[in-house]
């Protein structure tokens, strides 16, 4: 690479607008968690409702190994939301509701007090 | 038969009808009609979706869009946006009242929000298979402005301004590493990564590498042009496969990018990386271990001085930095020193990541500033202690470090107030114990893992923690005499004084550090041959529970030591003298009535009541052991 332009470039086109993306946590903790038929599931799903311009990105661990597999969903301008013990089955459910009819799977989002305890 | 794109189910089920659903089945059928689409779409007629107050209510296949409260006037706008763009009309989806609106967001999960994530800012936010979505998140970026914009030398000066300390476990200042290494003679100079994360218990390295393993690359290149090196190693276990593959991947986009390699930003800078593999020996994380097997020797460590930094890989001058101590470089050189130097405390900067494990609620990783309090860690991170029980101590550096008990759960964690309490940083691992995990069995453990770990080059080591293990398995085993606390503490200042690598050095501190603080647990093994929290197999009592006993007589058949006494029609009981703790009368009684627990208190003989007893009278046995209750 000879130059910093073309590492602007770069991060200038990735940056570029997208209907959304489905982040899987994809760690030994996800993977043993069972996150490799959460992505075939997702990406079946995604093909079987022709849901072209979104993308799966395997992501690393988040740091909650204790409800993998965690599968996070962004859409832009709106909140992202993660949801915990993705099976296959749930991965389905939440792309026909969340990405297809804006419907937040309430039961698996990860709560915002999840992991906190005041002593 | 045509191939239709999408077919529309509409709901004619009564309560859909009534709320006006044929006008929408009407209009929109005239509407693909007239729109051009009858060829495309297909409009079904279909039962009760059962969401009738929601109705009228369709659905568009094949992307299974719900539309809800159909209204005809809304029936043009779906089939020109949706059916003809693709565009889903979002004002007519479902909005359900409770969990749409406020919902959690992710920057709102306060196990997020709590954390200061530097190290794993991308872990779980970008494909590590990717280098594009590193690249967007600014990588490569302080690579970039290290080479073109700042000397060596500046590049240096940033890192000791930092006050980054080796995240490793000893604590060394990085800067100054670097400068050794930069200012020790001797050509090519190497630049390695250690991976050889061993702490039972600890992954954040592991973590890093599997999660953004750019990030780490990136922070070598750096560190090569730092000390004039132009190759660099990762040492990483092959326990690790899934960080070898992803490491592997992110060096090759590297070098197809050109930034790994020759020429880095035009300038006449070059640098790669290559991975070595470890068969994941403990003692290999000790520097001097590590480049033995590099070179393909036996991993054993060798004395220091001369230190890496001046004599290394295949004797030349070389800089091995941990993989979060390296995690960290690439935003030092994007901000600055001050910046990093502004998180943390005074004597330890920026963030340490702890890997939470044990009886916890929230096994995980999580990453704070230096002098957060183990309190915040354990309770508003990790979750706190599973099933109400009660914390009892945490394990931190592993079996290298030393226990944290209840009083010391306001500790600001970081290096030094961690040492000044006999435990350690470590590399980050963070095992929970509640109040029935036995802490002499925790020290046992540990040791049981050093003896197996220990390289065996130097004998206080090599023998040291057999000897020490022996005697932690007698006092388990209810064989344990005075003497023996004795035994094991002399032996722990010797084996710490007198090994030759850190390895040794730590070994003693889990035993010193328990005996430090449950003392009383070790005394109640020895003299009392009990332990309070009924984990020792040897120390358990069984006990036939008379109510639930129904004489059945097949634990007494069973019972291999003849233990078990009884007669017809007469509930059974256990001869504790005889019992040999095997446990085949509790999985063989179909009534439930044999249970498994801590026993009471058996005092040697002739030992006076009062140093017998003391510790926790609520699980003295009512029925026997009385003169021991006071």
């Amino acid at each position: 690479m000879d130059s910093v332009q073309e590492l602007e470039e770069i991060r200038s086109r990735v940056l570029g607008e997208k209907p959304g993306r489905i982040l899987i946590s994809m760690g030994t903790c996800g993977l043993a968690a069972g996150a490799n038929s959460t992505l075939e599931a997702s990406r079946d799903e995604l093909a079987k409702r022709k849901l072209t311009g979104w993308d799966i990105v395997q992501t690393g661990c988040l740091g909650l190994c204790d409800r993998e597999p965690l599968l996070v969903v962004e859409k832009p301008g709106e909140a992202r939301v993660v949801y915990y013990g993705v099976n296959d089955d749930r991965a389905r459910q939440i792309i026909a509701n969340h990405l297809v009819n804006n419907y937040i799977v309430g039961e698996w989002v990860l709560p915002s007090d999840e992991g906190t305890q005041t002593s | 038969m045509p191939q239709y794109r999408h077919h529309i189910l509409v709901c004619q089920g009564t309560g859909c009808l009534s709320s006006g659903s044929t006008g929408v089945l009407n209009s929109l059928t005239s509407e693909v009609r007239s729109q051009g689409l009858k060829q495309q779409v297909r409009v079904v007629k279909s039962g009760c979706f059962g969401f009738c107050m929601q109705g009228p209510v369709m659905i568009v296949y094949p992307e299974g869009v719900f539309y809800t409260q159909v209204q005809p006037d809304d029936v043009p706008e779906i089939v020109s946006s949706h059916l003809k763009q693709g565009k889903v009309v979002e004002r007519l989806l479902f909005k359900d009242p409770e969990t749409h609106k406020p919902v959690q967001e992710f920057d709102d999960i306060l196990f997020f929000k709590r954390q200061k994530r530097l190290v794993l800012k991308n872990c779980g936010a970008i494909n590590p298979e990717n280098i594009e979505e590193y690249i967007a998140q600014d990588g490569y970026f302080a690579l970039a402005k290290a080479v073109t914009e700042m000397t060596p030398e500046q590049v240096i000066e940033e890192v000791k301004k930092s006050g980054l300390r080796g995240r490793g476990g000893g604590g060394f200042p990085t800067g100054r590493k670097w400068e050794f290494a930069k200012g020790a003679e001797g050509e090519p100079k190497y630049v390695i990564c250690n991976a050889d994360e061993g702490d039972p218990g600890a992954f954040m390295d592991r973590s890093i590498l599997e999660g953004d393993p750019h990030a780490v690359l990136e922070a070598m290149c750096i560190a090569g042009y730092a000390i004039g090196s132009h190759q660099g190693y990762v040492y990483v276990r092959a326990e690790y496969p899934v960080a070898v593959s992803r490491l592997e991947i992110a060096i090759s986009q590297a070098r197809e990018k050109g930034l790994l390699g020759e020429r880095l930003f035009g300038t006449d800078f070059f640098f790669d990386i290559d991975i070595r593999l470890g068969a994941g020996a403990f003692v290999c994380g000790e520097e001097t271990s590590l480049i033995r097997s590099i070179q393909g020797l036996r991993g054993e460590p060798r004395p220091r001085p001369p230190f890496p930094a001046k004599e290394g890989l295949w004797g030349r001058p070389t800089l091995i930095n941990n993989v979060e101590t390296l995690a960290n470089i690439p935003q030092i050189i994007r901000h600055d020193g001050d910046w990093f130097a502004s998180i943390g405390t005074e004597r330890s900067k920026g963030t340490k990541v702890f890997a939470l494990a044990g009886k916890i609620h929230n096994t995980g990783l999580i990453e704070v500033p230096m002098g957060t309090s183990l309190r915040e860690v354990i309770y508003n991170l990790g979750g706190g202690i599973p099933k109400g029980k009660k914390f009892k101590a945490a394990q931190t550096g592993g079996p290298s470090g030393g226990c944290l008990t209840e009083e010391h759960l306001d500790i600001a964690l970081e290096y030094d107030s961690l040492l000044a309490v006999g435990s350690m940083m470590g590399s980050g691992g963070m095992i929970i114990m509640d109040e029935d995990s036995c802490m002499v069995d925790v020290a046992r453990f540990y040791l049981e893992f050093t003896r197996d770990e220990s390289c065996g080059k130097c004998t206080p080591c090599r023998i040291g923690t057999k000897r020490m293990l022996e005697i932690l398995t007698r006092i388990t085993e209810g064989k344990g005499t005075e003497k023996d606390l004795n035994d094991l503490e002399n032996l722990a200042q010797v084996v710490r004084e007198n090994s030759l690598c850190g390895l040794g050095v730590s070994a003693p501190n889990p035993v010193l550090s328990t005996l430090r603080y449950f003392r009383q647990e070790y005394e109640a093994h020895i003299h009392d041959k009990y332990c309070p929290a009924g984990v020792c197999q040897k120390l358990l009592a069984y006990e036939i529970d008379p109510e639930r006993c129904k004489a059945c007589g097949l634990c007494r058949r069973e019972c291999p030591t003849g233990a078990i006494k009884g007669a017809p029609k007469q509930p059974h009981h256990i001869e504790a003298e005889a019992c040999a703790k095997c446990g085949v009368c509790l999985s063989k009684c179909p009534f439930k009535a044999i249970s498994r627990g801590p026993g009471s208190r058996r005092p040697e003989p002739g030992l006076p009541a009062e140093v017998a007893a003391g510790g926790d009278e609520a699980r003295v046995h009512p029925d026997s052991g009385s003169s021991l209750v006071h």
